[in-house]
């Protein structure tokens, strides 16, 4: 089948043109289908925490397919295939972004060491959120909303079919049943998962999702409604979130069987090795290596380091935040304060 | 000056090491053509400098403006991949 496209790999993002290429810059891999007037036929590559959750061979394979088909009808396509980008964007290159990360990398003396990566895209768009007044995480959470979100599991390899509706979901509740294939969201034609994650980036929060979907030989058309808070997401996998603020640049692991035995933990409650302390705040605040955190205020639910770091970004991001946590040191509870 | 001249070699020989002149002028040698293997590094296609030299021949390696000429004449859809060397 790739004898019908025109492939084209690239490996670096610096000299990239956003107002094109726009996908969740998290991702390992990601694949466009496109004209050469850069109309967006649609995406493929999803993220998560098991990096394959949305991608298979059978599912790039359809897309694919759906692709060649807009291909063939792109006069009466074209329309519509318009939303799937964001013409406006603030910055057309990466090199543009002001992010310090950016600028840092910039000065790498080889090709490996000035790469911007996709991911650093990202932390250097994520930046420029973090540096607005008003600025909450939950912006950066509600970037990529996952179709989980609303309540619809779809088959990873068919890509666009309902595999099943989580009870009680928006999804539910508006109609959606098991064996629909979604074949619009927001006007959008869809090719993949990955396009419908795209065109659920500008549902409102609380919001409507409008769909499209093929049952039988009808087409059906759904509104989902979504109430406050179904956009943000996990964002703990994501390689761009760990320069959010703040930055603790404690290194912690999970503790092992052992260590939780000895310090008496629960099955459920948290449990992390302190490996490294090297954060000004958190040196300051007296964490030491051998320390095992048990707590982050009240909350203390039995997580790894990903989400240790983003219950810290979520809740505590605001400048002068004080983070309260709770350690065991030999036989010693302590409670640390690191001020940011 | 010759090394020799330099009484450096007489007190390397001494210590075992035989054909010090020779090996200078290898040392010297292999330093200028590194030198100008550096500085002729930005020259060479980006698949060479990072080593990434798996993909196909099917696919236009890094190269945007061409892969969209190629689509604009031959009527095929591009499929672009973002990909990281790993």
């Amino acid at each position: 089948m790739l004898d019908q496209f025109v492939c084209l790999r690239l490996v670096r993002m610096r000299g990239v043109d956003l107002s094109l290429f726009q996908f969740d810059y998290d991702l390992t891999w990601a694949g466009f289908f496109m004209e050469p007037d850069g109309t967006v036929l649609g995406r493929y590559g999803a993220g998560s925490r098991d990096s394959m959750h949305y991608n298979s061979i059978p599912g790039l394979k359809n897309a694919m397919k759906r692709a060649l088909q807009f291909h063939q009808n792109i006069d009466e396509l074209k329309p519509a295939l318009v939303a799937k980008n964001q013409k406006d964007v603030a910055f057309k290159f990466p090199k543009d972004l002001p992010s310090k990360k950016i600028r840092e990398i910039l000065k790498g003396d080889t090709a490996r060491k000035n790469c911007i990566h996709c991911h650093t895209v990202q932390a250097g768009l994520n930046e420029v959120i973090a540096s607005k007044p008003g600025y909450h995480p939950d912006q950066i959470r509600s970037l990529f909303p996952a179709p989980e979100r609303l309540g619809v599991v779809l088959d990873v390899d068919h890509g666009l079919k309902v595999k099943r509706v989580i009870p009680q979901s928006a999804a539910a509740m508006a109609g959606v049943q098991v064996g629909d294939e979604l074949t619009h969201a927001m006007g959008q034609p869809l090719l993949s998962n990955a396009d419908f994650i795209w065109a659920l980036r500008s549902v409102d929060d609380p919001g409507v999702a409008n769909l499209v979907v093929k049952r039988g030989d009808t087409s059906k058309t759904l509104a989902v409604p979504l109430k406050k808070g179904w956009k943000p997401a996990d964002i703990a996998w994501r390689t761009s979130v760990f320069d959010m603020r703040p930055q603790l640049r404690l290194w912690v692991e999970k503790a092992n069987k052992s260590q939780r035995r000895k310090a008496h933990l629960k099955d459920d409650e948290l449990g992390l090795d302190v490996r490294g302390v090297f954060g000004a705040e958190v040196k300051k605040a007296g964490f030491r290596s051998g320390d095992l955190v048990v707590a982050v205020g009240p909350w203390h639910p039995n997580v790894g380091a990903n989400d240790f770091a983003q219950h810290i970004r979520v809740h505590y991001y605001q400048k002068g935040a004080k983070i309260p946590i709770t350690v065991i040191r030999g036989s010693r509870r302590l409670t640390l304060v690191a001020k940011f | 000056m010759r090394l020799w001249d330099t009484g450096l070699v007489p007190v390397m020989h001494s210590l075992g090491f035989v054909n010090l002149e020779i090996m200078m002028k290898k040392l010297l040698c292999s330093i200028f053509v590194l030198s100008i293997l550096f500085a002729c590094q930005d020259e060479q296609p980006l698949r060479q400098r990072i080593g990434d030299t798996a993909p196909s021949e099917r696919w236009i390696y890094d190269d945007w403006q061409k892969a969209k000429a190629e689509s604009s004449d031959t009527g095929k859809p591009l499929f672009v991949v973002f990909r990281c060397v790993p």
